[in-house]
């Protein structure tokens, strides 16, 4: 029965998201759109680290920027294929996670944390000083877009079924790692790591296959934003675009895929709806950021939860 | 079966442990008592390979456990059940007890014989299979948590204050639990208590740990008997 409810609800979103662009008639909400759905892939990512084995993560910009890189030269410098572009991201997005969190994610304690913070801010210089290779600050233009059969995909509803057929992917194979004896283990290593020792598991390895695949999520999507955009800039990948992925892991609620969703539509979506406050449209979405997270502690992703605790308790007064 | 020698633990300029020996044979209850920050932990933590002493050595059948990484003690046998229980609050209470066989392979038919002779000894957690484990009781967490560990197949068991934070009766409950297992299953248990009098009366030999040195051991029987150790640590 909850199983039925649960594949109804997923459906029902599917279709709305099928459905959405048709009611949308400006370029501007077009791309919002497209980049919504790149944004939720890079949650499905840091879900791994963040939301399931516990691990503070800050190296997300630097990761997205890295497979944005790694497609936008290979196709303008050496002009590959956009869809090898973005395949050899994806091994980019691998090679860093093996590299980082190898080392890193085998120390207890904080070192995780410094590294991909550190490594945050290596990334982002690096992008801007190796002018010969990345054109530094003028960051790298005429990207091509993707193509499919012909069709190109540009910042066009094209690319939102696209994206949106990745994403869709994505979940489903978060689902079958959450599901998985492995996905047990990662909550269990969140839950209490002493305990997760005492049954014999070897913990780092854990961690560092769930960081590896997490990469592999975010540099994904960051070449699916370089050839949504077709150009980038190292200012984009700064620590506020690592928070912004945080904060919707934060929201949505840390560990599950619906609060991934919910959280990637929110934090991006809503404040361009506040636009209209002008220049404190910022400090509008930081407000309501913080009552949020007062009232609804662990995500929108609890709330049917919440409410039916209190179904409960109402019905046990009777 | 395990035999520790001189051992020396530091942390960091700290000595926490000083020249500890100790010996615990086959199928016996062997218990550590002592205060507050006298090492008993520290002990148990450098057997499972999570503090590396400075010198000494720590044989289990004659083998070197010094330097071993934690899972592969566990897979040698040795089974820890940390103190303050330390389930996994987020997974069911069946998912907890089977993830104390993550370090065996078994096939699900063999997962399911060692599941049921678990909960045979502890048929509150069959009645709660499905519920998440932060939803029990203290002393049924406890018990969780020693399912869990016999679900490792342990040659050697340690149990870090199983006592703590438990109600008196739950107390007694948990104690009988510990006997089953030493007859059922032959294992030798190493208990670390601050309940001294509980722990001298379930174990056959006992060490008294004080500011890292062991400073007695013996026969439990004749312990309880000593007038230092009535004074210490009995209350009386």
């Amino acid at each position: 029965m909850k199983k039925n409810t649960r594949l109804i609800t997923m459906l029902i979103c599917l279709a709305a998201a099928l459905l959405l662009p048709l009611g949308i008639s400006s370029h501007y909400n077009q791309v919002l759109l497209n980049q919504t759905v790149v944004y939720i892939i890079v949650a499905l990512g840091l879900n791994f680290t963040m939301g399931l084995s516990g691990s503070f993560d800050f190296s997300t910009a630097a990761i997205f920027g890295l497979g944005s890189y790694t497609t936008g030269l290979l196709t303008t410098k050496l002009g590959i294929n956009p869809w090898i572009g973005v395949v050899a991201a994806i091994g980019m997005g691998a090679v860093v996670g093996l590299v980082l969190g190898f080392p890193s994610l085998r120390l207890r304690g904080i070192y995780f944390v410094l590294a991909t913070l550190g490594f945050l801010e290596i990334v982002r210089q690096l992008l801007s000083n190796m002018t010969w290779l990345t054109g530094g600050t003028n960051g790298v233009a005429n990207i091509p877009a993707l193509e499919i059969f012909g069709f190109s995909l540009g910042e066009s509803r094209n690319f939102y079924y696209v994206a949106l057929l990745f994403l869709v992917i994505g979940i489903a194979i978060s689902y079958r790692i959450i599901y998985s004896k492995w996905g047990r283990t990662l909550i269990a290593i969140k839950d209490n790591e002493i305990a997760v020792d005492g049954c014999g598991i070897d913990k780092a390895s854990f961690k560092i296959k769930a960081y590896i695949i997490g990469s592999c999520f975010t540099a994904f999507a960051g070449s699916l934003n370089a050839h949504l955009f077709q150009f980038i800039h190292p200012a984009d990948f700064t620590f506020d675009f690592t928070v912004r992925f945080i904060m919707m892991l934060m929201l949505g609620g840390l560990g599950t895929i619906p609060g991934c969703v919910i959280g990637g539509i929110v934090v991006t979506i809503l404040p361009e709806m506040l636009k209209f406050l002008g220049e404190y449209y910022w400090l509008a979405f930081s407000a309501l950021m913080l009552v949020m997270m007062m009232f609804i502690p662990y995500g929108f992703a609890s709330i049917p939860d919440v409410i039916r605790k209190k179904v409960k308790r109402a019905g046990g007064k009777d | 079966m395990l035999e520790i020698k001189g051992l020396n633990v530091f942390y960091g300029e700290v000595q926490a442990l000083h020249d500890v020996d100790m010996f615990v044979g086959q199928d016996e209850i062997v218990s550590i008592i002592g205060a507050n920050g006298a090492g008993k932990s520290s002990l148990m933590k450098t057997i499972m390979g999570e503090n590396r002493p400075k010198s000494g050595e720590i044989l289990l059948h004659g083998e070197s456990l010094v330097g071993k990484h934690t899972h592969n003690i566990v897979k040698e046998g040795v089974i820890y059940i940390p103190e303050g229980r330390k389930i996994f609050y987020e997974l069911s209470v069946k998912e907890n007890i089977e993830m104390g066989a993550y370090s065996r392979k078994l096939t699900p038919k063999q997962l399911q014989e060692e599941m049921d002779y678990v909960l045979d000894i502890f048929p509150r957690l069959r009645e709660r299979i499905n519920q998440a484990g932060g939803t029990l009781s203290g002393g049924e967490q406890q018990m969780l948590a020693i399912a869990r560990g016999l679900m490792g197949n342990p040659k050697l068991l340690m149990m870090d204050e199983p006592s703590l934070g438990l109600a008196p009766i739950i107390v007694d409950e948990v104690f009988d639990v510990i006997r089953t297992i030493r007859e059922q299953k032959h294992i030798p248990i190493i208990l670390v208590e601050q309940n001294a009098y509980m722990a001298l009366s379930i174990s056959q030999r006992t060490y008294v740990l004080e500011l890292g040195y062991v400073t007695a051991s013996g026969k439990s029987m004749d312990l309880i008997e000593s007038e230092e150790i009535k004074k210490s640590y009995l209350g009386g």
